[in-house]
């Protein structure tokens, strides 16, 4: 042992905690200011009722009459074609297999297509549906079916023409990752009835996850009990929610008792709001294990229902959380978030192309989200509950040329000028549409409505203020619109 | 006999006379003082009298009704001694609404109240105290016809009270607000009278594009001060009704400080508390709301421009309210939410939340409550029966997929404010539906997935305001649905959905074109 280690390791000695309280009594002290003056607020942004418990998720009362209270966020992940289902452009058809005119391609960057694209016609053939007269193409049979329940945005747009920025736009308002989703906000903004559940409810199925991975549902700088708790349709409804093999729900019990205890201990010492929403966020787990089983568990729906929806018990599908989303809904889970990937159809291969892939995806979702509307419907739920439908951008009309050569199969590139949603319920106009674009599809004309416009008008029919639902974080506030969002009054019934 | 009467009328006579007289000199003295005050710029002593007229006002309206419910009362054996007196208290009357006439005519002088209002006001007041004459005249003389004397007399005093309550209304709608009588009326009762109360409201279509001075706050400037200061009468030498005019400002300079609310004396004015002398409109009259103050403030906050736009404007948050409002964003209420009610005691919702129900506000606008089930697990009539102590404000119910019966119904007639309430998925029948047949608000009622029958519907067709019901998946037939139908047509029942399966199947590659 060198006298050097020896020497460190006296003064290391030495330096006991009474120095290091002795050294930093300016420092804690400023420490210790900060809290008192407030300076890490993490309580919730509205005020509760006196008397209410102090869990995150206790429900609190939107700033002003809301339409809707809780939502199912269809989200198409990889961006389906709107000109292969609502957008129906004839003119399309007459310039099919020609070059694209040099105007529509100056100034602009687009994902993949190189030098000069050719005009790609539409890919399905459109009818008028239902007394609204909307036209909805041959891919969506039973979808046309509903057309008088659904309000149509046909002139979304989005500053992202890739898939991971673009999913974050739509989903936390902003295009970089570690900014609180839209279900956060919500649940944040309002928290949630059934305190069983989570009140943020992630349903995935398709392929793959999200491209933007679990930023699109994480809660960014809201506390983390915010952030959407993915559950499953096959297996265990939530992951690691059974006991460990050897382990009872008795012996579970005693475990989260002794977590408590020791939890409790430190909230009498510290005062740390967030140690008491831990000790809930155990109990909510605990609550859990018997509850989510029950809740996912789609067998016990009747024939009518599963016939209606295309479900099938124990396999992951679009049409088993369509399902879910309902049962979910129903017990007062207040945001719905299902993922469908599989839309991003350019044309280099058969999974990805509008003449394989995009058809078997629109099988896919056609008649569960049909059912899901009508569902709820039925149920009078649809006027409390907002379905909103769409990907996070839309498709050009030129047929997509990689690295400027023909791609094997029909696909199309990556557009954020123009594409089509749908809402429905939530005290959304029904048999609606909102918005054109040019004869081609390529440019909004008229009823722009940018993915913040969205936002905010979605707030709106939850009754909440897009500009109030704020938090402080890193010296400013902070929303899901950010700075933008104006509410789309033309589509409110 | 004769002699009598002949002195009784002579003595009313004299009296009469020299009631008139007095009353003339009153008049004259009135005209006088009025051209001295006017020619000696001693205006403001006009208005000195004329805000007595606030105080004497009330006078003539006592003493007529004072002098008809004698009247009336006279005509009854134990009261006759009443009929005496009439004459005296209708004099008083009389004499009393001429002076008030004349304070208010000084009083309307000080000009600032809205032109068609007063002009009511006006015109009502006049009508009142020449009728109040006529009924003077023809109680202390009667022509030949002694008949239709009386006749006129009773029909002169009764249009002089009709006239009374309209000038005070009138009056009343100068002083405190056209809508303070109707702000707390219940909406039932607005809607018999058919009074519209968002008559004060005006909606701009498109708010982004809309101007700030020219659609925001002329329209103030327009309704609340335009009456003193427009071309034909310039108090304080400021004219508000055009946008150079108000640049150029009034006797003490600019009223308009670009950028700066607080340097600017228009809007110093309009925030200046009751009892300042500068204050704008003067007077006792209605402040501008808290809305057009904050128009006002936001458009000098933004430079006073005259034709900068909502959209292109910074937008400070206390802005969106009031701009919602004028957008026609506000989210319209109806039915009893419209209501105003007290907020239910904390320490009780306190309690309702401990038993596990889950109770909000309906909104943070509103004192009515929402109350759900989800995670009671077996709740019991009790529970349902504790909701009492939360009636007058429980306005939502969500019973839905618990086990409740119609025992548990037993208890919800009490809940007379509920106006949605869900009971899908829970065990009642039939029997329990007949307990809902009290709650006169409800308009949404959820009832799929429950055994009721047929026999139910009498009760759902006489809700009045039920305007949704679901019976999806009960045991009521077509027929049964279709009969509630035509017994109240603005309800709408729903029986459920299907969707057919298409004929053809779009498979991969046969869609359409291909390349």
């Amino acid at each position: 042992m060198s006298i050097r280690y020896e020497a460190n390791l006296k003064t290391v000695e030495f330096v006991t905690r009474k120095h290091f309280l002795k050294k930093c009594v300016t420092g804690l002290g400023a420490m210790a200011l900060g809290s008192l003056i407030g300076g890490c607020d993490s309580s919730g942004a509205i005020q509760t009722l006196a008397g209410m418990s102090a869990s995150p998720f206790t429900p609190k009362p939107p700033h002003f009459l809301a339409k809707a209270k809780s939502v199912i966020f269809l989200h198409m992940a990889g961006a389906p074609s709107q000109l292969e289902l609502f957008d129906y452009k004839p003119e399309l058809h007459k310039l099919h297999g020609q070059d694209c005119p040099p105007s529509l391609l100056d100034g602009k960057r687009f994902a993949f297509i190189e030098g000069v694209p050719k005009m790609l016609g539409p890919q399905a053939t459109f009818k008028k549906h239902g007394e609204s007269g909307a036209i909805v193409s041959n891919l969506l049979p039973h979808f046309s079916q509903i057309v008088d329940d659904v309000t149509f945005l046909k002139a979304v747009q989005t500053e992202e023409f890739n898939h991971a920025p673009g999913q974050l736009l739509m989903q936390t308002g902003h295009s970089r990752p570690g900014f609180p989703s839209f279900g956060s906000w919500v649940t944040y903004g309002l928290g949630s009835e059934n305190q069983n559940l989570p009140g943020f409810v992630v349903l995935l199925s398709g392929a793959n996850q999200p491209d933007a991975g679990r930023s699109v549902f994480g809660s960014g700088f809201l506390p983390s009990v915010y952030q959407g708790v993915q559950c499953r349709s096959e297996g265990d409804p939530v992951l690691y929610l059974s006991n460990p093999e050897g382990v009872s729900r008795n012996m579970r019990r005693m475990a989260i008792d002794a977590i408590n205890n020791i939890n409790e201990q430190q909230f009498r010492e510290i005062g740390d709001p967030e140690i008491m929403s831990r000790i809930s966020q155990y109990e909510m787990a605990y609550r859990m294990q018997i509850s989510a089983p029950e809740i996912m568990d789609i067998k016990k729906e009747p024939e009518s229902i599963h016939q209606m929806y295309g479900t099938t018990p124990g396999e992951a599908s679009f049409a088993n959380n369509c399902l879910l989303a309902r049962r979910l809904v129903e017990r007062g889970v207040r945001f719905v978030q299902l993922f469908h990937w599989g839309w991003d159809a350019h044309g280099v291969d058969k999974s990805e192309a509008l003449n394989y892939g995009f058809l078997e995806r629109c099988r896919e979702v056609d008649k569960p989200m049909s059912a899901l509307v009508l569902d709820l419907k039925q149920r009078g739920l649809l006027d409390e509950t907002i379905i909103v439908w769409g990907g996070e951008f839309g498709r050009t009309p030129m047929l997509e040329n990689r690295g400027g050569t023909d791609n094997p199969f029909v696909g199309r590139d990556h557009h954020n000028e123009a594409f089509t949603m749908w809402v429905a319920g939530g005290g959304f106009k029904q048999g609606f549409s909102y918005g054109e674009t040019d004869e081609i599809g390529y440019h909004a004309v008229s009823g722009k409505v940018h993915i913040h416009d969205l936002q905010a008008t979605l707030l709106h029919q939850l009754g909440m203020d897009h500009e109030k639902l704020t938090y402080h974080f890193q010296g400013r506030d902070f929303r899901l619109t950010d700075v933008h969002g104006h509410i789309v009054k033309d589509i409110l019934a | 006999m004769k002699s009598h009467q002949t002195i009784n009328k002579q003595k009313k006579y004299s009296w009469f006379s020299f009631l008139s007289a007095g009353l003339v000199l009153l008049l004259l003295a009135t005209g006088y003082f009025w051209i001295v005050l006017n020619e000696t710029g001693r205006a403001d002593l006009l208005l000195f009298f004329g805000r007595f007229h606030i105080l004497l006002v009330h006078l003539p309206i006592a003493l007529l009704l004072l002098a008809a419910i004698m009247e009336i009362f006279s005509r009854f054996r134990s009261f006759d001694y009443l009929g005496q007196s009439v004459t005296f208290v209708l004099t008083l009357a009389a004499i009393s609404s001429v002076i008030s006439v004349l304070a208010g005519f000084m009083l309307s002088t000080g000009g600032g109240y809205n032109e068609s209002l007063l002009n009511s006001h006006k015109w009502w007041g006049i009508g009142f105290t020449v009728f109040t004459f006529i009924a003077l005249g023809f109680k202390i003389f009667t022509i030949s016809n002694l008949k239709l004397s009386e006749f006129i007399y009773s029909t002169a005093l009764f249009i002089a009270v009709v006239s009374l309550f309209a000038a005070s209304h009138f009056g009343g709608s100068l002083t405190h607000g056209q809508n303070y009588l109707t702000a707390y009326m219940p909406g039932t009762i607005k809607n018999l009278l058919f009074i519209n109360t968002d008559e004060e409201i005006y909606v701009i279509d498109n708010i982004e594009e809309a101007a700030i001075f020219a659609d925001l706050v002329f329209p103030i400037f327009n309704d609340r001060c335009i009456s003193c200061h427009n071309p034909d009468r310039i108090e304080g030498e400021l004219r508000l009704d055009t946008f150079d005019q108000l640049i150029r400002g009034g006797e003490s300079g600019p009223v308009i400080v670009s950028s700066s609310p607080a340097e600017s004396d228009l809007f110093r004015r309009i925030i200046a508390p009751r009892n300042d002398d500068g204050r704008m409109p003067p007077g006792n009259r209605r402040p501008l709301t808290e809305h057009q103050v904050a128009i006002i403030q936001w458009w000098i906050t933004e430079g006073a421009h005259p034709d900068l736009l909502v959209g292109h404007a910074n937008r400070p948050p206390e802005m969106e309210p009031v701009l919602a409002r004028l957008a026609g964003l506000e989210t319209e209420q109806t039915g009893i939410l419209s209501n105003h009610v007290e907020p239910a005691n904390a320490t009780i919702i306190a309690g309702l939340i401990n038993e596990g129900i889950v109770i909000t506000p309906v909104s943070q606008q509103h004192n009515y409550l929402r109350a759900g089930f989800v995670n009671v697990v077996n709740p019991d009539p009790g529970h349902i029966q504790s909701l009492h102590q939360i009636s007058s404000q429980l306005a939502w119910l969500d019973l839905s997929h618990t086990p409740v019966t119609d025992d548990h119904l037993l208890h919800i007639s009490g809940l007379h404010s509920l106006t949605r309430l869900n009971l899908n998925y829970t065990l009642i029948t039939d029997v329990g539906i007949r307990q809902i047949e009290k709650l006169e608000n409800l308009e949404h009622l959820s009832l799929a997935g429950t055994a009721i029958t047929d026999a139910a519907l009498e009760t759902l067709s006489e809700l009045p305001n039920l305007r949704q019901v679901y019976i999806w998946q009960t045991n009521v037939t077509d027929d049964g649905a279709d009969w509630l139908i035509r017994k109240n047509p603005l309800l709408k029942a729903d029986r459920g959905y299907t969707l057919t399966e298409p004929d053809t199947i779009i498979l991969p590659a046969e869609a359409g074109y291909s390349y």
